[in-house]
C-alpha cells in the first residue's frame, strides 16, 4: 500500500503539467476566434516535431541541426498531393513545359497515400543517414555537422528542382485533407484531429522512453562507451531511434502543411532546424513535456510579440531566449523536474541518515543465493 | 579447496604471447597468462605497468598486435566488446567509476541485466518478478538497496564503485574483471569490497587489479605481477610478496617517489 502512495509521490511533476496542457488545448477553441485555432493547430504540429527531436537529442544525446529536412519531406509530399488532384498538371510545372504528371508523383494523387509516404519516406531517409553515420566510428559532433550540411543541401535541392517543387515559392492551397472531392475539414475539426494525433504521439514517446529501448538510448547519452561492455550494439539503437524520430518528424510535416495550406523552403532549411532545437532547449530536453511546452510557448511568444511590437520583436525574442538558456540551462520544465528530484533526494538522504542501523540490519538479514 | 587443486583446474582464460604496441611503444609485451576456473586472480604492478591495457585487450577495447586470447579454448582475440560481453559473458568494471550518471541506481543495474541486449529483446523486456528479484538481490549485494531511487551522480565515490560492480554482477558474467575496485575508498569500504569480492568468487571467476597490498592479501588466490608490459612474477601472494625481483620493482618505485 505504502508503495503505491510513494510511487505516486514520485510521479514527476511534469506529468501533471501534461494533463493541464491537454485540458487547456482541448478547451482552447471554445474561447477564441477561428484564426487563433488555426494558429494553435500549427503550433501543436510544431510540438509533435519537437517531440521527435527530443527523442533524438534529449534522450539519446544526438543533436541534429537538420531535423527540418525530415519534417519538410512529410510536408512536401502532402503538398504535392494537392497540386496534382484530378490529374491536373500544376501551373509551375506547365511553365517548365511539363504536360503530364511525372510518374513518380502519380501515387501521391491519393492524399492518404501521400500522408503515409510522408511518414515512411522520412523514416527510411533517417535510417539510411543513421546507417552511415552510426555504424562507423563517427562521434556525436560529426553527426551534428552531417545533419547541418544535410539541411543546407536539401533546401538547395528543393530550390534547384523548381519544375517539380516550385522552388522558392513553395506549394500553396494545400487542403485540410479533402478526399475524393469532399470539402476540406473545418479548421476546428482539423485542430482536434491534430490534437488527437499529438496525444497519441506523446503517449507513444512516453511508452518508448520508459521501455528498455528508451532506457538504452538514455544510456547512450550518458555513457555510450560503457554500453558496449554491457553487450549492447549502441549503433543499432541509434539508428533505430533516429528512424523513429524521422517518422514522427515526417508526421508533423504531413499535419502541418494542410494546417497552414502552404509549405515552402522556409520550413525545411537550417533556420527551421535551428528553431526546433531552440523550442526543445527552452522547454527542457529529455522529459517530453519540455519539448511540447517549449514549442507552444516560443511560437506564441513570437506571434504575440510580432503583433504588438512589429519592429523589434525579433530582438526581444532573441534576448528572452538567451536569458532562458543562460539562466536555466535545463529549460523551464527541466528546471521544475530537477527541483522536485532534489527535494525527494534530500528527503531520502535525511531518512537514510536517521536510520542507518536499521538499513544495515536489512542488508545483513538478506540471504545471498 | 587448496591452492594446488585450484591451479591444477582448467583454464577459463588462456593468454599466449600477447603483445600490443602504440606507435612503437610496447605497452604489453609477450605476456602469457592462465586464469583458472573459480579463482580470484589478482594482477599487481606499478603505475603504467600495462594492467589496464591487458584488460582492454581481453575485453576487446584494444586490438592486440600479436598473440592469442582464449576463453575456455575459444579464440576471442580481436572480437568486438559487445560480443565478448554478451556471447562469452566477460564483464568488466573500469578503473574509476564508469556508470550512467543521470539515471537512477536501479536503472543502472536494470540496463546491465544480461540477456536483453538486442533491439528485439529490449523491446519485449518486461520487469517481471524474476527480474525484480535479481535486481534487488544485486542491490543488496552491493549495499545500495536503500539508494535504489537515487541518481548515480548523487552517490559517494565508493558507492559509485560498488554500483559499477553491481552492473557487472547483473550481467551474469562467468568471468568478472575488476580494475582497481577499491581505489579511493575508506578502509571500511575497502574491507567491505573485499568481502563482496569473496562472496562473488563463490560463483564466478575474477580477475582483480589492485595496488593496496593488504587488500590483495585479503582476496588473492593467485597473483601475477606486471612490470613495463612484461610478466615479472606469478604465484600465491605469500610467494610473490617475498620475490626478490618484485620487492626490487616496488622498492625502486617507492624510491622514485621519494626522489620526486
Ligand atoms: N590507447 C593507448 N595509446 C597509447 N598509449 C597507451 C594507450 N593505452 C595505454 N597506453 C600506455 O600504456 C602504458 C600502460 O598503461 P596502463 O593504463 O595499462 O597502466 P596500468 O598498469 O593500468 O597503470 P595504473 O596503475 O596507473 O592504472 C602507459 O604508459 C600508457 O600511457
Ligand atoms: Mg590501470
Amino acid at each position: 500500500m505504502s508503495k503505491v502512495k510513494s510511487s505516486l509521490a514520485k510521479l514527476p511533476l511534469n506529468r501533471y503539467f501534461d494533463v493541464m496542457m491537454l485540458i487547456f488545448l482541448a478547451v482552447f477553441p471554445m474561447f477564441v476566434k477561428e484564426f487563433r485555432v488555426e494558429m494553435m493547430g500549427r503550433y501543436i504540429c510544431y510540438a509533435i516535431f519537437a517531440l521527435s527531436l527530443d527523442l533524438l537529442w534529449g534522450y539519446t544525446g544526438l543533436l541534429s541541426l537538420g531535423h527540418a529536412v525530415l519534417f519538410g519531406i512529410g510536408g512536401y509530399l502532402i503538398g504535392i498531393s494537392y497540386q496534382i488532384q484530378n490529374g491536373v498538371v500544376p501551373a509551375f510545372m506547365q511553365r517548365e513545359g511539363i504536360t503530364e504528371i511525372p510518374w513518380f508523383y502519380l501515387p501521391l494523387q491519393n492524399p492518404i497515400v501521400a500522408a503515409v509516404l510522408g511518414v515512411l519516406v522520412p523514416a527510411l531517409f533517417a535510417a539510411l543517414i543513421g546507417y552511415f553515420a552510426f555504424s562507423s566510428k563517427i562521434k556525436g559532433v560529426f553527426f551534428t555537422i552531417i545533419t547541418l550540411a544535410l539541411a543546407q543541401i536539401f533546401k538547395d535541392f528543393i530550390i534547384n528542382v523548381q519544375k517539380y517543387t516550385n522552388g522558392f515559392n513553395g506549394l500553396q492551397s494545400i487542403k485540410r485533407f479533402a478526399i475524393n472531392g469532399s470539402a476540406p475539414l473545418s479548421k476546428t475539426t482539423y485542430y482536434y484531429i491534430i490534437l488527437g494525433i499529438a496525444v497519441l504521439v506523446f503517449l507513444f514517446c512516453l511508452w518508448l522512453t520508459n521501455n528498455r529501448v528508451g532506457k538504452v538510448c538514455t544510456s547512450v547519452r550518458e555513457n555510450e562507451a560503457r554500453l558496449g561492455f554491457l553487450g549492447y550494439d549502441a549503433g543499432a539503437f541509434k539508428i533505430l531511434i533516429y528512424t523513429i524520430s524521422g517518422a514522427i518528424a515526417g508526421l508533423a510535416g504531413v499535419l502541418y502543411a494542410p494546417a497552414t495550406s502552404t509549405i515552402t523552403t522556409e520550413d525545411i532549411g537550417v533556420t527551421a532546424s535551428t528553431m526546433v532545437v531552440i523550442w526543445v532547449a527552452v522547454g527542457g530536453r529529455g522529459n517530453l513535456t519540455g519539448a511540447v511546452f517549449g514549442a507552444l510557448l516560443v511560437n506564441w511568444a513570437q506571434s504575440i510579440l510580432s503583433e504588438h511590437f512589429s519592429s523589434v520583436w525579433q530582438l526581444i525574442i532573441g534576448v528572452l531566449l538567451l536569458a532562458v538558456i543562460y539562466f536555466i540551462p535545463n529549460g523551464i520544465i527541466g528546471q521544475l523536474v530537477n527541483l522536485q528530484r532534489r527535494f525527494i533526494t534530500d528527503k531520502q538522504k535525511n531518512k537514510l541518515s536517521e536510520e542507518p542501523v536499521q538499513a544495515a540490519a536489512v542488508v545483513k538479514a538478506t540471504p545471498h543465493n | 579447496m587448496s591452492m594446488e587443486e585450484l591451479r591444477s583446474g582448467s583454464d577459463i582464460l588462456t593468454i599466449r604471447g600477447l603483445t600490443v604496441s602504440f606507435s612503437g611503444f610496447r605497452a604489453i609485451s609477450d605476456v602469457d597468462l592462465d586464469v583458472k576456473e573459480g579463482e580470484i586472480h589478482v594482477i599487481i604492478g606499478p603505475n603504467g605497468a600495462g594492467k589496464s591495457t591487458l584488460m582492454d585487450l581481453i575485453t576487446g577495447k584494444t586490438k592486440a598486435t600479436e598473440g592469442d586470447i582464449l576463453f575456455r579454448g575459444q579464440d576471442i582475440t580481436g572480437k568486438a566488446p559487445g560480443v565478448i560481453a554478451s556471447k562469452y559473458h566477460i564483464g568488466r568494471k573500469f578503473q574509476g567509476p564508469n556508470v550512467f550518471d543521470n539515471m537512477t541506481v536501479y536503472e543502472n543495474i536494470e540496463i546491465a541485466l544480461g540477456g536483453f541486449t538486442s533491439i528485439r529483446k529490449a523491446f519485449c523486456y518486461r520487469r517481471k518478478a524474476e527480474q525484480k528479484q535479481k535486481i534487488e538481490e544485486v542491490l543488496k549485494q552491493i549495499n545500495l538497496y536503500e539508494q535504489a531511487d537515487m541518481m548515480a551522480s548523487e552517490l559517494a565515490h565508493g558507492q559509485r564503485q560498488w554500483l559499477e560492480i553491481g552492473m557487472v554482477i547483473a550481467q551474469s558474467p562467468e568471468l568478472i574483471i575488476l580494475d582497481e575496485p577499491a581505489a579511493g575508498m575508506t578502509d571500511t569500504e575497502t574491507f567491505k569490497t573485499g568481502e563482496m569480492i569473496k562472496e562473488l568468487a563463490k560463483e564466478h571467476t575474477l580477475i582483480v587489479i589492485e595496488h593496496d597490498m593488504e587488500f590483495v592479501e585479503q582476496i588473492a588466490d593467485y597473483v601475477t605481477v606486471l612490470h613495463q608490459g612484461r610478466k615479472l612474477a606469478e604465484g600465491p601472494f605469500s610467494e610473490v610478496k617475498n620475490n626478490r625481483k618484485v620487492i626490487q620493482v616496488y622498492l625502486k618505485d617507492d624510491m622514485d617517489e621519494e626522489g620526486d
